[in-house]
């Protein structure tokens, strides 16, 4: 289980974290303390320490808001040139694993490592592949995870992927 | 120059005999991969950044080259002049050549035009290949196997 963590209101949390919306007054008559503009990104930690598998998958799933622009990896990485999330990014590639006769997976790695600030922690990639003769592909993110707190470090993702 | 003679040295190797850094996944696409360890392009997305040796690396993505080329446009307008340039293979509709850019669809491959063969990484049999723009033209089904050419950055 993800925890978010670090928002302002609850209401506020259950939109960040990707929980249904809820009927009530427009934005524009909530309070400045709830307009989403204030909403800060949540924190995301993994259930697991080190993560497994299926705590990369939600951790990604959860993250889909943070933008591209957080590295030069992720420039022109979407689809489309307009893509300016990671879930954006994301999305397009898993578009194309829609047909039925196709080779398709996703690929996760946890790996040891330490962060920029030299915290221990794990290097976590998520891969989307797809393989039909030459038309072959692995697109996807890397991340790292603090082993202290399981905190997702959102401003290490970057992009990853060739061709 | 980019010669037939160094090309042909490439021919018949998979990346793992290309690449020092490690980067040789059998399941990524090397095509850019190969043009870049040729020619000696460093920019962007490198196979260094992204893999685990320490030897020069070479850009990485097709988006990333295509924007680089000095001139380009449809490969049946390419001028008969241009010996050697680089060959892209896509759906037209993902280059914009007014803005020299290309969006990072799945389906996109680079190879290496040289004196009429082009030099390429065939990732389904994980090595280079040399084939005439004909056979080149047949990599993708239509409608993504639309080809342009762009001048060696």
């Amino acid at each position: 289980m993800i925890r978010c963590a670090g928002l302002a209101v609850a209401a506020a949390a259950l939109v960040a974290c990707g929980s249904p919306r809820t009927s009530g007054p427009a934005s524009g008559v909530l309070p400045k303390s709830l307009r989403a503009v204030d909403v800060q990104p949540p924190e995301i930690h993994v259930a697991h320490r080190p993560p497994m598998p299926k705590d990369v998958i939600e951790a990604v799933i959860a993250s889909g808001n943070v933008p591209l622009s957080v590295s030069s990896s992720c420039r022109n990485a979407g689809t489309e040139p307009s893509d300016a999330t990671i879930g954006r990014y994301l999305a397009g590639f898993l578009a194309e694993m829609s047909s039925p006769d196709k080779k398709n997976w996703i690929e996760t790695s946890i790996e040891p490592g330490k962060s920029d600030a030299g915290e221990p922690g794990s290097m976590c990639t998520l891969t989307l592949r797809h393989e039909d003769g030459d038309d072959r592909w692995g697109w996807g993110v890397r991340f790292f995870v603090r082993s202290s707190d399981g905190l997702v470090l959102s401003s290490s993702f970057a992009c990853v992927g060739a061709g | 120059m980019l010669t037939q003679h160094q090309l042909a040295g490439y021919l018949g190797k998979s990346i793992g005999d290309i690449c020092q850094n490690g980067y040789t996944s059998v399941h990524d696409n090397h095509c850019a991969h190969f043009v870049s360890h040729v020619l000696g392009y460093r920019f962007g997305v490198t196979c260094q950044a992204m893999g685990s040796g320490k030897a020069p690396g070479a850009t990485l993505r097709v988006q990333e080259l295509f924007p680089r080329c000095h001139s380009a446009g449809a490969w049946s307008l390419r001028p008969a002049s241009l010996r050697s340039c680089l060959v892209f293979i896509t759906r037209a509709s993902n280059v914009n050549l007014a803005s020299r850019s290309m969006a990072n669809v799945p389906r996109k491959h680079v190879g290496i035009f040289l004196d009429g063969f082009i030099w390429h990484y065939s990732n389904s049999q994980q090595r280079v290949v040399k084939e005439l723009p004909a056979q080149f033209a047949q990599h993708y089904a239509p409608p993504d196997n639309a080809m342009f050419f762009g001048t060696l950055p």
